[in-house]
């Protein structure tokens, strides 16, 4: 069911976590969600567990998980911070996840305690060594 | 109530019960996760997840849904539709595939609707040619024994709780041992049986709670090796889970490394020489 | 290559200048456990007491077996490690790992041990300066038997190797089961394949799998790697080897993970390149702190024939896909694998590789570092066990006398040298040098010496060369 790694997309202007979720800076805010792999792994996704806004997780932390009928993923987060905003679009549409896993697939927003810890994650090429 | 029941393309226990609908006349709607169901499916698994069991596969399937209760798995399924809800607490989802069906346990439900549960138990094994993999803790003996007599299990698990003198405890209610020695005598005579212990935690006299010491579980295998007449049944010490635990009081209790079991072995082995310890 | 039928047995080589004097027990074929003298005067026998292998502890107690498992059930596996004084008295016994009940046999406890064991105090099981091996407490470690089956491995039953600690009242305190461990070893997929098929199928026991073969176990011991901050080589971390996967690894002791590995193949990095196959290997220890080479891997390359992978004309189905007709002694810094020190048929003087299968024994066999930088090395197919100088001289050598009558052969698994110490119930012994014999001149009664009648000379006959022609590249030809 899963697709070869060269049939996935994987956006250059995006940082990655090795535990499969991304972080998009914005302003001074970082976006988190999911990666294609990530999605295309688990299969239709039927439920996002998210963690509610004012919540304060360390990078690394669990903060959610995603499920399909085959299987149940931790979700990881890629940065230390508060959360300020989630998806709750999901709760409803958690189809998003497989179909847009950048756009509308998106999962929460997080204030980062300490916006260094983008630097320590991956490149494009990086996370693709990775899952190679 | 209209039954809906959610299945996945190519699932035999969900054409089972699709089967056994029809029989019965029951009028029904299918929602296949893998087809046109998908959509319904994620919907249901949103406003259920809590009530919805996930396997080491994921999902077991058939799940059966009239409205109200939501059944999941051949047995649970088999046992609702033949019997309501008399049969509570003889079946659960369990974790086989292919021809076998777990999650059946003789020590669970009321023993009132013994007739009703042996014939749910006839309507999957002979009906339909599963295989049949039950548990007991030993009480609901006479159950057992008309199990053995129709042949209707191909493999029984014995959850052996502990010693006699901590058996009420363990179960959570008073048990007549007797019922467990004759449970012990029987469950040896099946196609195949295990005997299996878990070093659970006990609530001590004195109010404090700790796990089953070796002794304990050596007066345990030396329960088994009097009321079976044999020191070589199979037997498998298990691990507590707290994070599995329901009860309360244990969830927060410390969960013991696997390398503690060996010195339960070495107590256990002098009753029981082929006893083996559960591995993490 | 032709053997003599005819050739001395007991101790032929002995220079009590350079070897390090003391005894040496080990295990006479289908006889006991013998310790011997630098002589090889008999100083006691322990009649009947296997020795799988047979060590000494201080205080004249020997380490050995009361018996072994049927064989058409079993496969080497002994029914108890026992430790026994020198007048036969039995001190401590461990029997208690599985209950077996075979056809026509006794229902038993048995220990299914085979191939190593150690007392706590000690990590290797030989001498140590300072590190002597406790005689009436402390813990054991000890190599075992468990069939199994692991759908991952093969869907045949296999006969597991497992290590047991177990305590002075027999108590089992640690385990540790290599099939659990499947996925750390570094197999390929072509090894994955033929190991499924044919996991060294034997025929015990109505046909189970000696996949991995362990013949070796011992303790790291406090070492300089460890002392540098590398976790890998934690004292307590244990080493294995596998025969029939020329893998040599460490253990972590507190989790179970292979921490270092050496094979299973050994072409997938320069280093290892230079290594070479390690084939059959026996007895991969790391060398004890207090003695020369202190934390190098000391290991017998058998050479023969080991490991799963690609099939080749010799290994048509990929099973013993590694073959090589020597043996070698290597010492490896574990941690640059560069061979620091090492004894193969070029060292003990033989033509490469021409004569290289003179030094040569494709099963059991050892290697044991001594304080004075020596080396004891067991070639134990040929019942030779013999001790050679940090600079390749044979200074000591002892060819068992003892052939066995069920199997025709005068092995040695593995003998270890002890000091004059451990055994206070004997007077010191006499040390007579024994000098190598001019194996030219040397005649039996009725035996010709050499020298011609008559000598025949012929003109024109031109002077002979080296070895640059020989029917295969041999010598400085062959190294190129």
């Amino acid at each position: 069911m899963t697709k070869p790694i060269a049939e996935l997309i994987f956006l250059s202007e995006i940082h990655y976590f090795h535990e499969h979720t991304w972080a998009n800076v914005e302003g001074d805010l970082v976006k988190v969600g999911i990666t294609d792999f990530a999605q295309d792994s688990l299969g239709n996704i039927i439920f996002v567990e998210l963690p509610n806004v004012g919540e304060t997780y360390s990078k690394g932390d669990e903060f959610g998980q995603a499920e399909s009928a085959k299987t149940v993923s931790a979700l990881y987060m890629p940065v230390s911070g508060e959360i300020v905003g989630v998806n709750s679009e999901l709760e409803e549409a958690p189809q998003h996840v497989n179909e847009d896993p950048y756009g509308a697939g998106w999962m929460i927003v997080v204030k980062p305690s300490n916006l260094d810890e983008i630097k320590e994650l991956l490149s494009k090429e990086d996370y693709l060594n990775q899952i190679k | 109530m209209g039954f809906t029941i959610y299945t996945a393309t190519g699932c035999t226990r969900c054409k089972i019960i699709k089967q056994l609908m029809n029989e019965k006349g029951i009028a029904f709607e299918e929602q296949d996760m893998k087809a046109a169901g998908k959509e319904a499916f994620q919907k249901f698994y949103a406003a259920n997840r809590k009530a919805i069991f996930r396997g080491p596969d994921g999902v077991e399937f058939p799940l059966l849904h009239d409205g109200i209760t939501i059944r999941q798995g051949i047995g649970a399924c088999v046992a609702y539709l033949l019997s309501g809800t008399k049969l509570d607490g003889f079946f659960s989802v369990g974790t086989l595939h292919k021809e076998w069906v777990d999650g059946i346990h003789v020590s669970g439900g009321n023993p009132e609707y013994t007739t009703e549960f042996l014939a749910a138990l006839q309507y999957i094994k002979k009906g339909n040619n599963m295989k049949l993999q039950l548990d007991t803790n030993g009480l609901n003996s006479a159950i057992l024994e008309q199990i053995l007599a129709q042949d209707l299990a191909d493999v029984v698990i014995m959850n052996v709780l502990g010693p006699k003198e901590l058996y009420s405890q363990l179960a959570g209610e008073a048990v007549n041992i007797t019922e467990v020695e004759k449970s012990l005598s029987l469950v040896t005579k099946f196609p195949e049986y295990k005997l299996q212990t878990t070093v659970a935690p006990v609530v001590r006299e004195d109010g404090e709670i700790s796990y089953l010491t070796t002794k304990e579980i050596g007066a345990t295998a030396k329960f088994i090796a009097e009321a079976t007449g044999s020191m070589k049944n199979p037997y498998l010490v298990k691990l507590f889970k707290p994070k599995e635990c329901k009860d309360e009081r244990f969830k927060t209790i410390e969960a013991m490394p696997a390398n503690a079991l060996l010195s339960y072995r070495t107590a256990a082995r002098t009753h029981q020489v082929f006893v083996e310890i559960e591995k993490n | 290559m032709s053997y003599p039928t005819v050739y001395p047995t007991g101790v032929t080589v002995y220079n009590p200048k350079k070897a390090w004097n003391g005894f040496t027990i080990f295990q006479a074929r289908e006889q006991g456990a013998l310790l011997i003298d630098m002589n090889g005067t008999e100083v006691n026998f322990w009649q009947g007491l296997h020795g799988f292998p047979n060590k000494m502890l201080p205080g004249g107690y020997v380490f050995g077996h009361l018996g072994e498992r049927n064989n058409n059930f079993g496969m080497q596996d002994q029914t108890d490690l026992v430790q026994v004084d020198w007048e036969g008295n039995v001190v401590w016994k461990f029997n208690q790992y599985e209950f077996i009940e075979d056809p026509g046999e006794e229902p038993q406890w048995m220990a299914r041990q085979h191939h190593d064991y150690q007392r706590e105090g000690n990590p290797v099981g030989y001498y140590v300066p300072g590190m002597e091996p406790l005689v009436d407490q402390g813990n054991t470690l000890i190599l075992v038997h468990k069939n199994v089956k692991n759908p991952k491995i093969s869907d045949k039953l296999l006969l597991d190797d497992v290590i047991i600690e177990v305590d002075w009242e027999g108590n089992i305190v640690w385990e540790w089961a290599c099939n659990e461990h499947f996925d750390e070893f570094g197999f390929d997929e072509a090894a994955k394949n033929i190991l499924f098929r044919n996991p060294n199928m034997r025929t015990s026991g109505g046909g189970m799998g000696d996949w991995m073969h362990i013949n070796s176990m011992s303790v790291l011991g406090p070492n300089r790697f460890y002392d540098a901050g590398d976790e890998r080589f934690h004292p307590n971390n244990i080493i294995i080897d596998g025969r029939e996967t020329n893998i040599i690894c460490i253990i972590c002791k507190k989790t179970g993970k292979i921490v270092w590995k050496l094979g299973p193949n050994y072409d997938s990095s320069e280093d290892l390149k230079k290594i070479g196959w390690i084939i059959g290997q026996h007895h991969a220890h790391m060398i004890p702190k207090g003695l020369p080479g202190e934390g190098n891997i000391l290991v017998f390359d058998n050479g023969g024939w080991a490991g799963y992978g690609i099939p080749n004309p010799s290994s048509p189905t990929g099973a013993k896909n590694a073959l090589r007709d020597y043996s070698r002694v290597l010492e490896i810094d574990p941690t640059t694998l560069k061979i620091v020190w090492q004894y193969t048929p070029a060292e003990a003087g033989f033509l490469m590789p021409t004569d290289a299968e003179k030094f040569y024994s494709p099963y059991i066999s050892s290697a044991q570092r001594l304080p004075n930088g020596n080396t004891l090395i067991t070639e134990g197919s040929d019942g030779r066990v013999f001790e050679v100088t940090a600079g390749h001289e044979l200074v000591w050598e002892y060819i068992s006398p003892y052939k066995g009558e069920k199997m025709p052969t005068n092995m040695v698994y593995r003998a270890y040298r002890l000091p004059y110490e451990w055994v206070p119930q004997v007077e010191r012994p006499v040390e007579v040098a024994i000098e190598p014999v001019e194996v030219t001149t040397f005649r039996l009664p009725g035996a010709a010496p050499m020298g011609a009648k008559k000598t025949t000379v012929i003109e024109g006959t031109r002077p002979y060369q080296g070895d640059k022609a020989l029917c295969v590249a041999a010598g400085d030809e062959a190294e190129e």
